[in-house]
């Protein structure tokens, strides 16, 4: 047991930024945000007997940052927001448009960007917090569970809709 | 576990207390735990007591119907038993460093209601239908038996379905938004 505590310890001492971030996709309400925080902590500490180290840790941790931030959500799926502002890492990756980058700083443009990212489905929501996180293809795949060209094409098609909707163009939304 | 007892600093999450938040997460663990050893105890021993007593008892007022009666409710003990060891396995077994896809597939699974659960229930609701019936049927006074399983039935049927019905309200409005949102999200991924 002393062992499981040192390195559960050891785990969210190294990790307690990534898994911040991942709660703040998912929650706007700082308070929301430390529930999510604390269960994922909860679930790192269930978890740990299983983790065999066949998957990196960061991998395991990402995993268990989203599942339980999608489980948190509940019957409120559909409600969840992805929340980005101006200090979110690699927000530049999602519109891949070295012009774009500088007017994403001004708030309109941020605001109209969280609108489009609030109105994609939750795994999309789930698949762009990671490539928000700069993950690769294959650490997304292994997390989400799904395969590597299906996340190329899902991100290929998010990222597409998103730039045809900032660029004033009427893609159908969900 | 309730999160709002515990004391965060998320800003700065150095500050945090996780040994409060450990504490609390080992002192969760030791109750479930307890509670889970609790229910399988009570079971051992109302399983072998009721055995004694209803089944191989050497009180010469237990009469063959008396003892099969028994037999009956130590039967559905036993199915209860192992419904409820199979709940405290598969809770447990809840794993959320799984691949997303994975996990919804079995949350999915979990909260389906016509499982194998649902006919044990059901199996566990007939052996005490049965060892009620027979227990009633001697302490009856009706003159004929057909009316006395009747009125036996009348009773326990209204009262069973009753509590199955509200079992399966719980389910709607508890676990199949669960087991929806989880499909739905499966079925997303795999599209």
């Amino acid at each position: 047991m002393a062992n499981k505590e040192e390195q559960f310890k050891t785990i969210v001492t190294e990790n307690s930024e990534r898994i911040k971030r991942i709660c703040s996709y998912y929650a706007p309400d700082p308070d929301e945000q430390k529930d999510i925080y604390q269960d994922v902590l909860i679930n790192i500490w269930k978890s740990l007997d299983n983790f065999r180290g066949e998957a990196a840790l960061s991998t395991w941790i990402y995993r268990i940052a989203v599942n339980t931030s999608l489980s948190y959500m509940g019957k409120s799926y559909k409600k969840m927001k992805l929340n980005v502002g101006t200090d979110t890492l690699n927000l530049n990756s999602l519109i891949q448009d070295s012009g774009y980058e500088e007017k994403l700083m001004e708030e309109e443009q941020l605001n109209r960007l969280q609108i489009e990212l609030n109105q994609l489905s939750v795994i999309d929501k789930a698949l762009i917090s990671l490539q928000l996180e700069g993950l690769s293809i294959k650490e997304i795949a292994d997390i989400i569970g799904i395969t590597e060209p299906n996340v190329k094409v899902k991100i290929h098609r998010i990222k597409e809709t998103l730039r045809t909707q900032l660029k004033g163009g009427d893609h159908d939304k969900e | 576990m309730t999160r709002n007892n515990i004391q965060f600093d998320f800003n700065n999450p150095s500050n945090m207390d996780l040994n409060t938040l450990m504490n609390r997460m080992k002192a969760e663990d030791s109750r479930n735990l307890r509670i889970s050893r609790s229910f399988q105890w009570i079971y051992w021993i109302m399983i072998p007591l009721y055995s004694g007593l209803l089944i191989f008892s050497t009180d010469g007022e237990l009469n063959h119907l008396n003892r099969l009666s028994g037999l009956f409710y130590v039967l559905s003990f036993i199915v209860f038993l192992i419904i409820f060891r199979k709940n405290t396995k598969e809770f447990k077994q809840i794993d959320y460093s799984l691949p997303t896809k994975v996990m919804m597939q079995k949350a999915a699974n979990r909260y389906q209601i016509l499982t194998g659960r649902l006919l044990l229930v059901i199996l566990a609701l007939l052996l005490m239908d049965v060892g009620v019936t027979l227990k009633f049927y001697q302490e009856l006074t009706m003159e004929s038996g057909i009316i006395r399983v009747l009125w036996v039935q009348a009773i326990y049927i209204p009262v069973m379905t009753t509590a199955l019905l509200i079992g399966i309200q719980v389910w709607r409005v508890k676990q199949k938004p669960i087991r929806d949102q989880a499909l739905a999200i499966v079925k997303e991924l795999e599209q």
